[in-house]
């Protein structure tokens, strides 16, 4: 029994990590029908940022105490937002305008040609091996009834619900939010009303860059390391959480993205661990076979 | 004498060919190595420090003012560089370049599997001699031209697995490993398999894929049937995530960690785990950075010229090196293939770390490293570590 | 044709030429696949399953290399029907996440499959893809495709695209056309997937991957996807592109994908747009004035928004 709590904490644990990078991505996607496959790369210099913030005031390693702690994290997760949010307005601005509104797969394969350019430079500036992100929460781990859970954890699956609630509040509660659902709904009438549509798909991008921004904090001190290469996986899981959660609402996407974490660490746990992606993705197509638009509904797309 | 400008001119460009004429009469030449690696993309890091490596090497021997072989020429050595950024296709091309190029002599590469396992074939078609510098994945039939420095695990499992048993013990083994990593998940299944005539049992195969970055799931499990030992077959990018997580759930003070090919003696794998790999034992080429070998010395030191740290690919380029030129001094030829490739076949030779010896006679064909010492070490700091046997 | 190249272009331009040259088949697939509207993001498992298939068919049983060829297409042909046949109900990215998903599976089972290597590859294929196998295989397939375009298929193909509901308005089949495209397309990257294993000489689980599928949808899309020219074009230049760069050692990449960024905001239609039946396209109609032909007025430009 304390096994299958202890696989269900991993599950939500390592779901609340894809959530992180879900959150963003599918906001682009629902407002804008764009895939934004450079976001996962936004994220990466989020990373990057952290590591080069934190390494950069020789931070000791898990030297420091609660309240330094919480201001170092702070101050890093604000250079690292600030940096990805002017990275995708940027990105939004040269790239995704001029293709947006065309062919679905247009903007995909041109933020497809960033992100290969970006993994290239990050691997140019920073060298081909990952690097290593000193700690800057204190390594605690919280043992309940055996199940064990580190404070960094905590801390993932907290930002991620953060992520989630401030891009709900943005959604639901602000002028330009409305605005926004407004676009995602049907984007000719909202340009119709008098919307700014390109003021909107910046202000998208460049909050989805910002939240990239803050899941590059959160996962590069999980792991304690940034590499070229990481965004890959959370760019295919993002993707997958995306499609499975439909477009309506954002808190689905943050569902969708725990509920793969556990599916995936139940498989491992019960199942058989050669096989987890392949039983995982099964079990999503089957729920899209049954509900094709997506677990909690959608826009038409 | 409005001509005598013009003698005088023709007089000392005579002078100036027939010096050259003189010069090139000291038989001086030069040959040309190719290195067919991985430069960019994700197996950068490895294929990155056998190029460096190998050209520190020519370095070293070019700043000695080159080397004589056996029938009195004297060279220095040329090395090219392609990127085939961990694409088969690349690395083709490359080689085929390469073959089309007569002033090469031999190819150094690739450390991927991904290059290796594609340019071994064309090795033989072209008879282009090749000499891999990190790919452990198994060749069903070796042609003539295709060598490698890595020692696999072929032979160095069974050895670990004898020195492993003797030394420790163990009954109870658990085992994580990448299933898309063709050295690790082979030396994984073998000590599976090797695991009831060892006298211990497999108690939990936990397998995950490149990339991945959580393990919580898989060492729960395993963590649930109580190991003595976990055999971790990661890269470090992985390995460093298993080994932390390890921590985070509580399993590293209760259980041993081993591996092989020497990846706990990476700076980067003890920086990422942060120093968690302390007291991890691992089968490894007898190379130690931190060595009073002079050469060994020099070469750490020299290193610092590039921006990364040496790991055994760095060793495996600049012996590959080292096996040619040895080769180049007992063929006396600089374009010739053939004698090349025969006077490879038959190396024995003391290099940077362990030896490198090959049999590879023309008509069985068997390009592995006979040579090189396989020693079990612990691992007591980020360069440091203890020679178990 | 093989030998003449051999001697006059240096050999690793040949293998780049015959690399592109797979990549243009298995493009080519995608552009059948595509053209009734699914979103195929798994060809590069297509492919892998019918180099697979082919590979083993002629390295364990020796059977000789057309036959094989052509059991790994269709393979794939069938693969590509009963995938097809699953999405049909669904979303144009619903299924496009269908196809995802099953090549993913299909990596995995790949991986686990020790009669095929896993992780090791299937190594020891007999070599049996020169140029001369290449090339006209894309001569054929191309000649295919367009024949297509101006069959019945192919023209209820693009309604089905364009608009399904109209299209099935008018009488077309929806769904047999869209399984049909699709299988078709399914067995010429089968067919492209075989080739290349027999040039490579291994087949990897990795091959097959999101990764690879993601470029082949690259290619499509930047040349062009309305017409077969563009998924021609988009495959051999992307190919040929990275070898072109080779002067910067270090970051081939990062102008690649800063010239592959441009050229799509340049041209978010495609490099090659599609040009109404029986018009000339604009270049022509330019070469034509060059040439001093005066031109007809009605055979000018192209279809608006260049769709």
């Amino acid at each position: 029994m304390e096994q299958f709590v202890q696989q269900l904490v991993n599950g939500i644990m390592a779901g609340s990590t894809y959530a992180v990078v879900a959150l963003g991505f599918g906001l682009v996607f629902s407002v804008m029908r764009v895939v934004n496959l450079a976001h996962p790369e936004i994220f990466m210099i989020g990373a990057y940022a952290a590591f080069v913030v934190i390494s950069g005031l020789h931070v000791p390693d898990a030297g420091l105490d609660v309240p330094a702690a919480v201001a170092l994290f702070l101050g890093v997760l604000f250079v690292a937002m600030l940096t990805t949010g002017a990275a995708g307005l940027v990105l939004e601005r040269l790239v995704i305008r001029p293709t947006r509104g065309t062919y679905i797969l247009t903007p995909f394969i041109a933020t497809a040609g960033v992100s290969i350019a970006l993994q290239n430079s990050a691997q140019r500036l920073f060298g081909p091996d990952p690097v290593h992100v000193p700690s800057v929460i204190p390594p605690n781990t919280f043992i309940v009834g055996g199940v064990r859970v580190t404070s960094m954890q905590l801390v993932t699956f907290l930002t991620a619900v953060a992520i989630m609630l401030a891009l709900r509040y943005y959604v639901h509660s602000t002028r330009w939010g409305r605005a926004t659902r407004a676009v995602a709904e049907k984007p000719d009438v909202a340009a119709a009303c008098g919307v700014n549509v390109n003021l909107v798909s910046q202000l998208t991008v460049g909050i989805a860059s910002i939240m990239a921004g803050a899941a590059g904090v959160a996962l590069g001190l999980l792991y304690t390391s940034a590499a070229p290469f990481m965004g890959l996986l959370y760019g295919l899981k993002s993707f997958i959480c995306m499609l499975v959660a439909g477009n309506r609402h954002i808190e689905a996407i943050m569902a969708v993205g725990l509920l793969l974490g556990v599916v995936e660490a139940m498989v491992t746990g019960y199942i058989s661990s050669n096989l987890r992606d392949a039983i995982a993705f099964a079990l999503l197509l089957a729920v899209l076979f049954f509900r094709p638009q997506g677990l909690f509904g959608s826009y038409e797309v | 004498m409005q001509r005598l400008p013009i003698v005088i001119a023709i007089g000392l460009l005579t002078l100036t060919l027939a010096g050259r004429h003189t010069r090139l009469a000291a038989e001086e030449r030069v040959v040309h190595f190719f290195q067919d690696n991985a430069l960019t993309g994700q197996a950068g890091s490895y294929g990155t420090r056998s190029i460096h490596g190998a050209e520190l090497a020519a370095k070293h021997i070019n700043e000695a003012g080159g080397f004589t072989d056996t029938c009195g020429n004297k060279y220095t050595i040329k090395l090219s560089v392609w990127d085939m950024a961990n694409s088969r296709e690349q690395a083709i091309a490359g080689l085929r370049k390469a073959a089309d190029d007569s002033t090469v002599l031999a190819v150094l590469g690739s450390t991927p599997s991904t290059g290796f396992a594609a340019m071994e074939p064309v090795a033989g078609q072209v008879k282009m001699p090749i000499i891999a510098t990190g790919s452990a994945v198994p060749i069903k039939k070796w042609n003539p031209y295709a060598f490698r420095v890595t020692i696999a695990t072929p032979v160095a499992a069974p050895y670990f697995l004898k020195q492993f048993k003797e030394m420790f013990h163990p009954k109870r083994v658990a085992m994580i490993y990448d299933i898309t990593q063709d050295a690790l998940r082979a030396e994984a299944e073998l000590i599976r398999d090797l695991a009831n005539q060892t006298g211990f049992e497999i108690v939990a195969f936990e397998a995950f894929r490149v990339n991945d970055t959580d393990f919580r799931a898989q060492l729960t499990t395993i963590k649930g049937t109580t190991p003595e030992w976990l055999g971790v077959y990661a890269a470090n990018t992985e390995g460093s995530k298993i080994i932390n997580q390890m921590d985070e759930l509580g399993l590293l003070g209760k259980v041993n960690i081993f591996s092989g090919y020497g990846v706990f003696q990476d700076p980067t794998y003890w920086d990422l785990a942060n120093g968690r790999t302390k007291g991890a034992v691992n089968w490894a080429v007898a190379f130690n950075l931190a060595s009073s070998d002079p050469l060994m010395q020099k070469v750490v030191a020299d290193y610092k010229r590039f921006p990364e740290e040496p790991t055994i690919y760095s060793v495996y380029g600049y012996q590959a090196l080292q096996a040619a030129v040895d080769a180049v001094k007992r063929a006396c030829a600089a374009t010739d293939r053939e004698k090349f490739r025969d006077a490879l076949a038959e190396t024995k030779l003391e290099a940077l770390a362990g030896s490198v010896a090959f049999h590879n006679p023309r008509s069985e064909p068997n390009g592995e490293n006979q040579g090189g010492r396989v020693i079990i070490s612990r691992i007591t700091g980020r360069d440091s570590y203890e020679l178990l046997e | 044709m093989s030998s003449f190249l051999s001697a006059h272009l240096p050999a690793f331009w040949v293998v780049t030429l015959i690399t592109a040259g797979l990549n243009a088949i298995i493009t080519m697939g995608l552009y059948f696949s595509n053209s009734a509207g699914a979103l195929s993001a798994c060809h590069a498992a297509l492919a892998g399953m019918g180099a697979y298939v082919a590979a083993v068919l002629t390295t364990n049983f020796d059977w000789p290399f057309p036959v094989a060829l052509l059991a790994g297409a269709g393979v794939g042909f069938v693969v590509g029907m009963l995938l097809a046949l699953v999405t049909l109900r669904m979303n144009e990215l619903v299924a496009g996440l269908t196809t995802l998903a099953f090549g993913e599976t299909l990596v995995i089972v790949a991986f686990n499959l020790d009669y095929i290597g896993g992780a090791n590859g299937f190594i020891g294929i007999p070599l049996q893809t020169t140029f001369d196998s290449v090339y006209p295989v894309l001569a054929v397939v191309v000649f295919a495709a367009w024949r297509f375009d101006r069959a019945r298929l192919g023209y209820a193909a693009r309604a089905c695209r364009d608009n399904p509901h109209a299209a099935a308005a008018m009488g077309i089949n929806v769904p047999w056309v869209k399984t049909l495209v699709f299988a078709l397309g399914s067995g010429i990257a089968g067919l492209g997937g075989g080739l290349r294993a027999h040039y490579v000489l291994v087949q990897n689980p990795d091959d097959m991957g999101f990764f690879f599928s993601i470029n082949y949808l690259i290619f499509w899309v930047f040349g062009g996807s309305y017409t077969f020219w563009g998924p021609l074009f988009g495959a051999i230049f992307l190919t040929i592109l990275p070898e072109l760069l080779r002067f910067s050692l270090y970051d081939r990449f990062i102008i690649y994908g800063v010239i592959l960024t441009t050229i799509v905001i340049v041209r978010p239609q495609g490099v090659i747009t599609r040009v109404p039946l029986g018009r000339r396209p604009a270049f022509v109609a330019w070469l034509s004035r060059l040439w001093g032909r005066p031109v007809p007025a009605a055979s000018l430009g192209q279809s608006p928004g260049g769709r």
